[in-house]
């Protein structure tokens, strides 16, 4: 979606304005509020995931939903709250169908085909970078968390939201967050720690790497 | 003093500087004395810094073209639906859904309340007994009128059909 002559005029107008636009079938004002959020979400719920595909699939779910119920938005909430609650739902739904399948996969694989697809085992040229190897870490911790925790985890510390804003979206009292945030912070310190990285070093390598 | 327990539960919410001034002066008290926490809320804020370094990834090519595609699917459903009759049909839905609740929970109650009168017009015609000698010809109007709503049904001003139960047992109709 580029971002084409008319829609220069729309940048400066809020959500809400375009969200307006939107319901009245203006698809250019909705292209902008798909510029303006995608990147975020797109990161939000790759870090849930773990799964770039299905996180372009949940985000553009989230999009879709909220184009056809651009009519229905009230402006007692923000709209970046409202749009992080769907793909919050979206992905976690995502999540359990992905468990139901993987179980049912297992069972299939058990019982009716004894062929075994062999991974190929060769080292991802991106992969051998040391920071690649340090961000699956990350990743791979992150996934380890329960799903509520994982949630604010990843929209405090990647998103860099609020308390009371995490508090909206997942639906807690803010009390609830703290303690969540601080479990999972917890427990994914543990986990890197048991599995030899060192927050500190991958952070100076990360940020480097970045600038780059 | 704080405990370490307490501190630990508190970690983040220093990091994040969202602490009461004077609980974060006793949390700041116990690090100066406890190297096993300050430790813990050194890593951990290495560890947030970590995740707020990482690199973002951006959407494929793909995204954009699936999306557009999605989005347009769905306008033009929009505007079907709002022509026509998909048009006439979401305009009245909330009536058409009135009325056929209306429909489906009121025509059984109807029926069923029309059975129950029928039912009930057919026992008052059974008369255990009636005493017709004790009314007198020039009462009669009176009394069938003061009888009318049980058992007493009446054709003209001045004819009545009673129904009666004989010593056999058997129910007839006297006219009079």
């Amino acid at each position: 979606m580029l971002m084409t002559g008319p829609n220069v005029g729309r940048l400066d107008r809020s959500d809400e304005e375009l969200l307006q636009d939107t319901a009245a079938g203006d698809l250019q004002a909705f292209d902008v509020i798909v510029r303006r959020y995608r990147d975020r979400l797109l990161n939000f719920v790759f870090r849930f995931l773990g799964d770039r595909t299905a996180a372009e699939d949940v985000v553009q779910e989230t999009f879709l939903r909220v184009f056809r119920k651009s009519g229905e938005f009230h402006a007692s909430a923000r709209f970046s709250t409202w749009l992080f609650t769907i793909a919050g739902n979206l992905a976690k739904s995502e999540l359990r169908r992905r468990k139901r399948w993987r179980f049912t996969s297992l069972g299939w694989n058990e019982d009716v085909e004894q062929h075994v697809e062999i991974p190929d085992e060769r080292p991802h040229p991106d992969a051998l970078a040391e920071t690649e190897i340090a961000t699956e870490a990350i990743q791979k911790a992150i996934e380890s968390l329960p799903p509520n925790h994982r949630q604010v985890v990843i929209l405090s510390d990647i998103q860099g939201m609020a308390y009371e804003e995490i508090a909206q979206i997942v639906g807690c009292p803010v009390g609830t967050v703290k303690s969540r945030i601080n479990r999972g912070r917890l427990r994914l310190q543990k986990k890197l720690e048991r599995l030899g990285y060192l927050p500190g070093s991958m952070e100076a390598e990360l940020k480097v790497k970045n600038e780059k | 003093m704080m405990t370490c327990k307490t501190c630990r539960r508190r970690m983040s919410e220093f990091l994040d500087g969202s602490l009461d001034v004077w609980i974060k002066k006793g949390f700041e008290e116990h690090l100066r004395v406890c190297p096993a926490c300050r430790n813990q809320v050194h890593t951990m804020q290495a560890l947030k810094k970590t995740l707020g370094h990482l690199r973002p990834i951006r959407p494929s090519s793909h995204f954009h073209f699936a999306l557009r595609t999605r989005l347009i699917e769905e306008l033009g459903r929009r505007k079907r639906l709002q022509s026509g009759f998909h048009a006439w049909v979401s305009f009245r839905r909330p009536i058409l859904i009135a009325a056929s609740f209306a429909l489906l929970v009121l025509l059984p109650i109807r029926l069923s309340r029309q059975n129950l009168t029928e039912e009930r017009a057919h026992s008052e015609r059974i008369v255990t007994h009636y005493v017709l000698d004790h009314i007198s010809p020039s009462d009669r109007n009176a009394s069938i009128s003061l009888d009318s709503n049980s058992n007493v049904y009446f054709t003209g001003p001045d004819t009545a059909f009673v129904p009666v139960q004989t010593v056999s047992g058997r129910i007839r109709t006297v006219s009079f």
